[in-house]
């Protein structure tokens, strides 16, 4: 692609060799591929998404079964917008309308999770096989969770809150969504694109600089999965901005599955991510929600280590 | 003229705060625009999607964020 030949001419322009080179072309080639990718994918998407609205998916779910039910909530998880700010809304509205506790906890877990632009960049950058163990890996988390937490009797510690009903009905024209997707996208973008930046740029220094051996030596054992997870809790960022350092660890030998359970830590496990959800929901059920979430990507990624 | 924000404070909510505090401005109507913080009573109004846009209780926009001359127009519509 076009990118590589402007990383090439620039590293070259600049007079560069060897460690400097190798990380400056890495920061340039994979800031640029990633922001292509999610410039493309935002638009499409955003135009999509328009069509979607939180109201028709909680009605589409009152009354499903419990594994159409289950997969539904956390698709729903993977399409619902960015913004975390809207989530707890969302959640509070499937349960006062009477969606299964579990189906909004699964969408609650998948949300910050997976993302479709999430997915395409992925897909750009990590190949096909890594993409498909992240989307499954995530689905399974976020089905089970959410069916074990009703399961152990968790649903008496949320917060109940009267919903109300509003009649607002909008109906859109397609030059309406075309700029809502546009107003999206540019939002998105804007707020991504540091993380990008930074994400990248510890990539970069990676790729340049830290030995191979260092990672092969004490990062490939079971027990770094657990620690990839537990070190991902503390890192606040958008998931964008992990895959690129994940790209340049596993090019230093970083198991899949020990890459992929440290980036599903720093997307769904959070303090902010806490914080908000304290809103809605006891400690307790914090608690039990973190610990249930925590064994399940540490589940996969000793699972998906066994594998590839 | 109430007219509310509903959202829990991210950009997006800001955004809309300033677009319908322009509009009454620029329509010259007497009203004021409050933001609606607490997620109870974003839940009690039914908005699933913020930011959301009320106006004298009516809850008008849902999910995006209204331009200045949108929310205008929802003013003089009630009007």
């Amino acid at each position: 692609m076009v990118f590589k030949e402007i990383s090439d001419f620039i590293v070259s322009a600049l007079g560069l060799t060897g460690k400097a080179a190798a990380a400056v072309d890495f920061w340039i080639y994979d800031t640029l591929k990633i922001t292509f990718i999610l410039l493309l994918v935002i638009l499409g998407i955003g135009y999509l998404r328009t069509y979607i609205r939180p109201e028709d998916v909680r009605d589409y779910l009152q009354d499903k079964n419990v594994f159409v039910g289950y997969l539904g909530a956390s698709i729903l998880g993977i399409v619902s917008p960015f913004c975390s700010c809207s989530t707890i809304p969302i959640f509070l509205g499937f349960m006062g309308a009477g969606v299964p506790f579990g189906m909004a906890l699964t969408f609650l877990v998948t949300s910050p999770m997976i993302n479709e632009a999430a997915i395409f960049v992925l897909f750009g950058v990590l190949g096909w096989k890594l993409t498909t163990a992240y989307i499954v890996g995530g689905i399974t988390v976020g089905m089970v969770g959410g069916f074990l937490l009703t399961k152990l009797g968790f649903q008496k510690y949320a917060k109940s809150f009267k919903f109300g009903d509003n009649s607002c009905k909008i109906n859109s024209t397609t030059k309406d969504r075309l700029k809502q997707a546009y107003a999206e996208a540019k939002d998105i973008l804007k707020s991504i694109f540091p993380y990008v930046v930074v994400g990248v740029g510890i990539g970069a220094i990676i790729h340049g600089f830290i030995p191979r051996n260092l990672i092969t030596k004490y990062l490939t054992g079971t027990l770094a999965v657990p620690a990839a997870v537990v070190v991902g809790v503390p890192v606040y960022t958008n998931i964008m901005g992990v895959i690129p350092v994940v790209k340049s660890l596993i090019g230093k030998g970083l198991p899949i599955g020990t890459s992929i359970a440290f980036m599903m830590s720093v997307a769904a496990l959070s303090i902010p991510e806490f914080v908000l959800l304290k809103k809605v929901m006891k400690k307790e059920l914090i608690a039990a929600y973190a610990t249930i979430i925590s064994v399940g990507i540490i589940t996969i990624g000793i699972t998906l280590n066994f594998l590839f | 003229m109430k007219i509310e924000v509903l959202g829990t404070g991210c950009p997006k909510c800001k955004k809309t705060y300033k677009n319908a505090k322009k509009a009454i401005k620029e329509l010259e109507v007497d009203g004021e625009v409050t933001k609606v913080y607490e997620t109870a009573e974003i839940a009690k109004r039914g908005v699933m999607s913020t930011p959301a846009l009320s106006i004298n209780g009516e809850i008008k926009i849902s999910g995006e964020v209204p331009g200045v001359e949108e929310i205008k127009d929802l003013i003089e519509g009630i009007n």
